[in-house]
């Protein structure tokens, strides 16, 4: 390393101890950035193939697409797609309190025909159609960090979706 | 991973709109310049954040910019097109009493510039000036004559 009085004549405070350790921390910090952007690109904070997550209830034929890595304060969905036609035009899908306390559900896409209060938490009934089939989409917003077990039931069953909500 | 795109896109298309817009923001403010940085600013933070409002998703788009632009600097050691391209050459803009007209249109910098610069060494005559570059970083270089020439 050239010193300062070897470079110029004009008196500095170089601090090569310094210099030499922050350099060290600079390179490990860029490390850990470059690592945290790849771990965003993966979908590791969510967002991603790594955050995206499919579950299928056992006997209902009903599926549900979510993230399970998930950001407080920024939106997310989760879906509900009915894989073959339901005995009812009716469907009736509950939310478990453990979900409703970390997360707002600020809307449902097509709209609830009715929403009520259960001793578990909410159930939302959609009318199907003559079809009987369709998807139904929850627009969530995460309020709450942590690492839950939200619950979703149908059909008498109960599903579990493991999430983890980072700040 | 929507964020990193997101913020990596937004930080190339602002890369490139600053360096058609104006390459001497950062040496000479004036309001012409500083209207430009403001309004890049509010306009470029929407698109990449929307309505994510998490300190991770900030954290990401920080993080993002942060490495893209430690790998520019990287790279433009090792490519110097790189560095050509995101920040431009000198250019001589003034040299021994001649100005030249077309480049500095291109560079959109005017005598008074180079004036205000002069004035900023001391020199109070363009007559004592050998030349004026500008500089890729968006500085004037004002070169005064030497002594005895």
């Amino acid at each position: 390393m050239i010193s300062s009085t070897d470079a110029t004549e004009i008196q500095l405070e170089a601090n090569p101890g310094f210099e030499r350790r922050w350099n060290h921390v600079q390179t490990a910090l860029q490390c850990l950035i470059a690592l945290f952007v790849s771990a965003g690109l993966v979908g590791l904070f969510g967002q991603g193939w790594l955050a995206r997550a499919t579950k299928a209830f056992d006997r209902a034929p009903l599926q549900v697409h979510y993230e399970r890595l998930l950001r407080a304060n920024a939106p997310t969905e989760v879906r509900v797609t009915v894989a073959s036609p339901l005995p009812s035009e009716t469907l009736q899908i509950g939310v478990g309190s453990e979900l409703l306390e970390h997360a707002s559900i600020n809307s449902t896409q097509p709209r609830a025909a009715s929403i009520d209060a259960t001793a578990s938490g909410v159930t939302y009934s959609f009318r199907l159609g003559p079809d009987r089939q369709g998807a139904i989409t929850f627009k969530l917003a995460p309020r709450r960090i942590g690492w839950i077990v939200a619950q979703l039931s149908s059909q008498g069953e109960q599903l579990d979706l493991p999430l983890l909500i980072y700040p | 991973m929507d964020i990193v795109l997101r913020a990596a896109l937004m930080y190339l298309v602002v890369l490139v709109l600053l360096r058609l817009t104006t390459q001497r923001i950062m040496r000479s403010a004036t309001p012409l310049d500083m209207v430009v940085i403001f309004f890049f600013g509010g306009m470029a933070v929407p698109p990449i954040l929307s309505d994510d409002r998490s300190i991770t998703g900030a954290l990401l788009a920080l993080c993002t910019i942060a490495g893209l632009h430690t790998c520019l600097s990287h790279l433009k050691r090792f490519w110097p097109v790189v560095g050509m391209i995101t920040e431009g050459n000198p250019v001589v803009i003034f040299s021994n009493g001649t100005w030249d007209d077309a480049q500095m249109r291109r560079r959109r910098v005017d005598p008074r510039d180079v004036m205000a610069e002069m004035r900023q060494q001391g020199i109070t005559n363009l007559e004592d000036v050998q030349s004026a570059i500008v500089e890729h970083t968006g500085a004037i270089t004002v070169v005064p004559k030497r002594h005895g020439t």
